[in-house]
């Protein structure tokens, strides 16, 4: 478990991290987003002291890695695995001897048998002994996620992994850690400000801005009732909407996109009203499909045909634009 | 063209001199310059405190006064020195301190600033694998090799320009042959000793091209 007590960090006196409280359960995959600058880079590096608080603990598995040496750090270190935008693979060492030098680190035996059995995992057996530079940028975020794993780790904390990437390596990259977390059972921290890749990994995303975490939600919940400001306004860039308000106008969230019942027309024969469909949308997160409706409703009995609406489980709030 | 025996062994004795003034001052130069530039980079860090700033005050004072003084007096100024540690202010030997005190300093920013190329993130991550100070210093130095070996052909060539200047104020080696020959009007000799400077450098060159190309995974 990793536990951020009242963790404040400040850089010459400017803070980047607010009095922050965070609690990451084994075996989670947790989204940190937010828009650059928010506090993100610096949050995931005090998960493992590469960045010290100010003041407040930091806490993996109840050990306060800022309180312990250099050595116990290091070695807590070796279970959290971290990975980076910029892959930072050494350019002097092979593929191979990138993810060796991990165990050598973690003072673990390294066999050729087993090296090969985690790059053939990251699909890169054919790879092995070749140079970092030969490769494309897919190639070495898979080296690095070798070099992240290799020692078994009980942590993996990704910085922007996904971020230098084009958007079809983005998806295999992440579908690759997918495939090691049900492997592994890993706890994943995931940073990002790609709310299209977050949502293909994440059980629970974690919203920051200007060093603050201002919203904490599971995933579904997240894109069908985000809380935020800062949240909104990351969503809008999701949800291809891009109407100017009007007070007709809503979206309807439907926590399931495959719903068998005729729930619009339903209402529309019950309360009398006119819907004029703009937009549809379905937005597919981990296992679920959600779906996103753009409508304008005309009408008296507006206000009932949406508590209607809202029995049927389905989220209506009036169309607003948010703009960074 | 034809060499007389004396001008032969005078060539010879001269070659050997600028040789091994080269080879002496060359190893002390890597040496000093390669833990001088290494602590630059590792006291540089903008939060550190204390000693380790001061640390990296004082060598980098040192570092820049020495590379300010124009070799010819900074060997005048380092006669008395000279005189305490070799016994003598003239010949091949006498030359070593200043070339070193010199020299060292220019390969120690060289090797500074290949640390300081080498991305910041390279480092992190061997933090993060939880790689002790020890082990980040080897595999920067590695990562840095190229541009270390690319720095150590610039050194060595300016060093053999200093070690010419040297030879004209007594200490022996090519560049004395060189001047002595050419106020004597014998352009031949002086010629083939400069001749004999320039295969010197052309080798230092060469080689470290090839090295530094070699071992480049960049």
């Amino acid at each position: 478990m990793i536990v951020l007590d009242e963790v404040v960090k400040e850089y010459d006196d400017i803070r980047v991290i607010n009095k922050t409280d965070l609690v990451i359960n084994d075996r989670e995959v947790v989204g940190i987003v937010g828009y650059s600058g928010a506090g993100k880079s610096t949050l995931v590096r005090l998960i493992n002291g590469l960045v010290n608080p100010t003041s407040g603990k930091v806490k993996i598995d109840g050990i306060d890695i800022n309180s312990v040496s250099k050595k116990e750090l290091n070695k807590i270190r070796h279970e959290i695995g971290m990975i980076f935008q910029n892959y930072n693979l050494l350019s002097s060492l092979t593929v191979y001897d990138n993810v060796k030098l991990a165990l050598k680190i973690a003072k673990k035996k390294s066999d050729y048998s087993y090296i090969e059995e985690v790059l053939t995992m990251v699909g890169l057996k054919d790879k092995i002994n070749e140079y970092p530079k030969n490769l494309s940028g897919g190639e070495k975020q898979r080296v690095a996620i070798a070099r992240a794993i290799v020692n078994n780790p009980k942590y993996l904390l990704c910085d922007e992994i996904t971020s230098a990437l084009d958007n079809k390596t983005a998806i295999e990259i992440v579908e690759l850690l997918k495939d090691i977390k049900t492997k592994m059972g890993i706890t994943i921290v995931f940073i990002s400000h790609q709310l299209e890749i977050v949502r293909k990994i994440c059980d629970r995303v974690v919203v920051m801005e200007k060093g603050s975490l201002v919203e904490d939600a599971e995933i579904s919940e997240f894109f069908l009732n985000p809380k935020s400001i800062a949240s909104k306004s990351l969503l809008t860039g999701v949800l291809d909407f891009k109407e100017e308000e009007n007070e007709n106008l809503y979206v309807l969230k439907y926590r399931d996109s495959a719903n068998q019942e005729m729930i619009l027309s339903e209402a529309i024969k019950k309360f009398g009203i006119d819907i004029n469909l703009l937009k549809a949308q379905t937005i597919d997160i981990k296992n679920k499909v959600l779906g996103f409706l753009l409508l304008e409703i005309f009408g008296s009995k507006k206000a009932e045909a949406i508590k209607f609406f809202a029995s049927k489980g389905i989220e209506v709030e009036k169309y607003e634009v948010y703009r960074d | 063209m034809k060499f007389t025996e004396i001008e032969i062994s005078e060539l010879l004795k001269a070659s050997k001199d600028t040789l091994y003034q080269l080879i002496i001052s060359g190893a002390f130069i890597v040496v000093i310059g390669l833990i001088l530039g290494f602590i630059l980079f590792f006291t540089e860090d903008k939060s550190s405190k204390g000693i380790v700033k001061v640390l990296h005050r004082i060598v980098s004072l040192i570092v820049d006064i020495a590379r300010s003084i124009p070799f010819v007096i900074l060997m005048v100024i380092l006669i008395p020195l000279t005189i305490i540690l070799v016994g003598t202010m003239l010949g091949a030997k006498a030359a070593l301190p200043a070339l070193i005190i010199s020299a060292s300093p220019f390969y120690a920013r060289v090797v500074y600033m290949s640390l300081r190329d080498v991305d910041k993130g390279k480092i992190e991550a061997l933090k993060s694998m939880g790689a002790s100070n020890i082990t980040i210093v080897v595999y920067l130095a590695k990562e840095a090799l190229p541009s270390l070996i690319s720095g150590i052909t610039v050194t060595l060539v300016t060093l053999v320009g200093f070690i010419a200047s040297a030879g004209a104020i007594g200490a022996g080696g090519l560049g004395d042959l060189a001047v002595r020959k050419a106020f004597a009007n014998d352009y031949k000799m002086a010629y083939v000793s400069v001749f004999l400077v320039l295969i010197i450098v052309f080798i230092i060159q060469i080689l470290g091209d090839y090295l530094s190309k070699k071992i480049d995974k960049r």
